[in-house]
């Protein structure tokens, strides 16, 4: 397990490995916990700010992410088998959602998504059975890439309002990450889709266009219910 | 320290977390390490931890008490 606990911040393993390997000698490790403390690690080495070799946080993002996924498929397979479908209708549920990101110096739109699709997307769940649907891995890719780098694969992300620096953004990446699984097991695994979308602020020409912003999570996403 | 969370209290609390809790109660000044001579390491609350504690416990009985008269009010 020595190699789990490098995920933490050097200083931390100063004071605490030796004890914190005690107990896990003690209490063994199971799948959960094995989330837990690499979620945990991922979320001091943030907190604490500590400066952290780019090897190692890569490292700790790229577990980070392998962990969510493997856990929303646990959880999305265990749920598929026992509820049916994970994607289910609300009033809450969005009709449309528009998303720009900037690239190349250039708002563009990135992805626009309807009710058909989420609906297509709880077809094929329920039709095959497989949780790791290609939405999984493009989330997984573009969190992966995200995390280390503060950019998306296909463009620069601006942040405004309260997630001024990359530092904030990441952990608000990170937490999007976690709260996933809640979401998941919630059966509103849709609301994954906003998550691209963090913290982008629009700017004045695309203002103009729009009819409806919702800014409750600093999103630039058109709704239409 | 886990398994008194879960046996007590039906918490299940994650190794991870847990340490971070201590690690934060520590820089509070709330709770302090003890000397040890094998790996584990005991913990104490500090005097400072136990006014806390009691604040806390005090400030929670009122809540619980006050929400248990309005219920029996109804």
């Amino acid at each position: 397990m020595k190699w789990l606990l490098r995920l933490y911040p050097r200083a931390w393993r100063d004071r605490y490995q030796d004890e914190f390997e005690a107990m896990l000698a003690q209490h063994g490790v199971s799948m959960l916990d094995f989330c837990n403390i690499v979620f945990m690690a991922a979320r001091t080495r943030l907190t604490t700010g500590q400066r952290v070799e780019r090897r190692h946080a890569r490292g700790a993002a790229a577990a980070g992410i392998l962990a969510v996924a493997l856990c929303v498929s646990v959880g999305s397979i265990a749920l598929s088998s026992l509820r049916g479908p994970t994607v289910q209708a609300s009033p809450a549920i969005v009709t449309k959602s528009i998303i720009y990101h900037r690239v190349n110096g250039h708002w563009k739109q990135t992805s626009t998504l309807h009710r058909g699709e989420l609906a297509r997307f709880t077809f094929s769940f329920r039709q095959h059975g497989f949780a790791f649907t290609p939405l999984h891995v493009n989330w997984v890719l573009q969190h992966a890439t995200f995390l280390p780098t503060g950019t998306y694969p296909y463009g620069h992300v601006v942040y405004g309002g309260e997630l001024r620096t990359i530092r904030r953004a990441r952990q608000s990446a990170l937490f999007s990450s976690v709260s996933i699984i809640p979401k998941t097991l919630s059966g509103h695994f849709y609301l994954q889709f906003d998550c691209y979308s963090v913290g982008v602020e629009p700017p004045h020409q695309i203002s103009k266009v729009v009819n409806a912003l919702d800014h409750s999570d600093k999103r630039l996403v058109i709704s239409e219910t | 320290m886990l398994i008194d969370a879960k046996d007590t209290f039906g918490v299940k609390l994650g190794p991870g977390t847990l340490y971070q809790a201590i690690d934060r109660l520590q820089q509070q000044g709330l709770i302090e390490a003890l000397p040890s001579t094998d790996r584990r390491r005991p913990y104490r609350i500090t005097t400072f931890g136990v006014r806390e504690l009691e604040t806390q416990l005090e400030n929670m009985q009122r809540f619980t008490a006050t929400g248990l008269q309005r219920l029996t009010a109804r």
